[in-house]
């Protein structure tokens, strides 16, 4: 069975032009993107012409002037997608949209051992030469962070996948967060563009996932 | 905890940025980072650089998507505020179905399910669920048609105790809007217009 995170989240960040100020619980609530219930579980952090923040139940949504940023720690993540769609699908239909990115962050838990087989592994000391055996003298020496790009995809136009390595902070092993980042450089429509999200969603998760398992296999 | 290694301040553009957006950024953070912000006013945000957030938010700032220096700050106190909200728990999924509801009757709803995580695209199975099993906000969304997730999988609370979960979630899907429509429409004549019959 593949290693599960301890700790997983799901986030889509839309680069583009925005009014903060609309994004409110009630707003949503209003156009039924979300419920009654879930309106009043949301906990607001701020709402302001620049910035918008607020909790809610399942979600936290985070709207500057020219990015929005939606993420869950709480599986099915589709649901994310289906409000993203319905905001920009359905009513804000003309805010001009230029980038999009799918972003997982998975934290694993593993023990000492593991995780060094990890860092050797993807960051050899070798080539770092005499500096490369002092780092190898103890075990608490190592990788500290490593990114991995991939830029040309079959997928897009313009865009990438970037798999960042490193230990996590919130428990004894490691944190692989990827990016999958998507430019829309054909003048699409609002919708088109949630369209084009919407049709790599899934193959997204599927696909960080998927180098998620490279990653661990090395343990 | 700064660290000694070369990192990039945090610097503002304009003079326009330096403006009550920010103010109310700082407004926010104040208390929660004393700190740093305690007093500090605008500036303070450029006392932080980037290696200082990375340790303090423990997660790499998505920088490259911003293209000023005003927004890169915003969000990464932004993600500082971070720090409290995930401190909440997380649900991992184990296995997935999307369903769709095909008959409600007194306090159960009959559903057609399509394996996610076997990758399938077609129902092959069909399971009976409690209405009591769903979320109050949930039950407003139950019909016949509905098209809904069922997890099974375990959640962890921040304090890392965890428990197996099972949880029906119904989607919200985005109405077709006139103007979607009317494309399909277009782009379906379109397609009948190239077909050649023989």
């Amino acid at each position: 069975m593949r290693p599960r995170p301890e700790i997983s989240a799901c986030s889509i960040v839309i680069v583009g032009d925005f009014n903060p100020k609309i994004f409110t619980p009630d707003w949503l609530a209003n156009q039924s993107i979300i419920t009654a219930q879930e309106r009043e579980a949301c906990e607001i952090e701020l709402i302001h012409s620049e910035v918008s923040k607020f909790k809610c139940d399942w979600f936290v949504l985070e709207v500057t002037k020219n990015r929005f940023f939606i993420e869950t720690l709480e599986a099915p993540f589709v649901r994310i997608l289906d409000l993203v769609g319905s905001i920009f699908g359905e009513f804000l239909i003309h805010t001009p949209i230029n980038m999009f990115g799918i972003n997982r962050n998975m934290h694993f838990s593993m023990d000492r051992s593991q995780m060094i087989k990890i860092g050797k592994a993807l960051a050899p000391s070798a080539p770092w030469g005499e500096w490369g055996e002092e780092i190898d003298a103890d075990e608490n020496n190592g990788m500290r962070l490593i990114t991995m790009e991939q830029n040309v995809l079959d997928d897009r136009n313009k865009g990438y996948i970037r798999t960042t390595v490193q230990p996590s902070s919130r428990l004894e092993g490691i944190l692989i967060s990827v990016n999958d980042h998507y430019e829309l450089v054909n003048k699409e429509t609002t919708p088109e563009s949630i369209q084009y999200l919407t049709n790599n969603f899934e193959n997204s998760i599927s696909k960080s996932e998927w180098i998620t398992d490279q990653i661990l296999g090395i343990a | 905890m700064p660290q000694t290694s070369e990192s990039t301040k945090f610097e503002f553009n304009t003079k326009e940025d330096l403006s009550l957006q920010v103010n109310a950024i700082h407004s926010l953070v104040h208390d929660k980072f004393n700190l740093k912000f305690d007093n500090a006013g605008f500036t303070s945000l450029n006392l932080f650089n980037r290696d200082e957030l990375v340790n303090l938010t423990n997660e790499p700032p998505i920088v490259d998507e911003y293209p000023n220096r005003f927004q890169d700050s915003v969000h990464a106190v932004l993600q500082h505020i971070n720090i409290e909200r995930k401190k909440v728990p997380s649900l991992i999924p184990l296995q997935e179905w999307e369903g769709y509801v095909t008959d409600i009757y007194e306090d159960k709803f009959l559903t057609s399910l399509i394996d996610i995580t076997a990758k399938e695209d077609v129902a092959t199975e069909e399971a009976e669920f409690d209405i009591e099993e769903l979320s109050d906000s949930d039950k407003n969304l139950l019909k016949v048609g509905a098209v809904f997730r069922w997890i099974i999988g375990y959640e962890r609370t921040p304090s890392g105790v965890k428990k197996r979960v099972s949880q029906v979630v119904f989607r919200r899907l985005p109405q077709w809007s006139q103007s979607s429509i009317r494309n399909a429409d277009r782009k379906s004549k379109e397609i009948i217009k190239t077909i050649k019959w023989t």
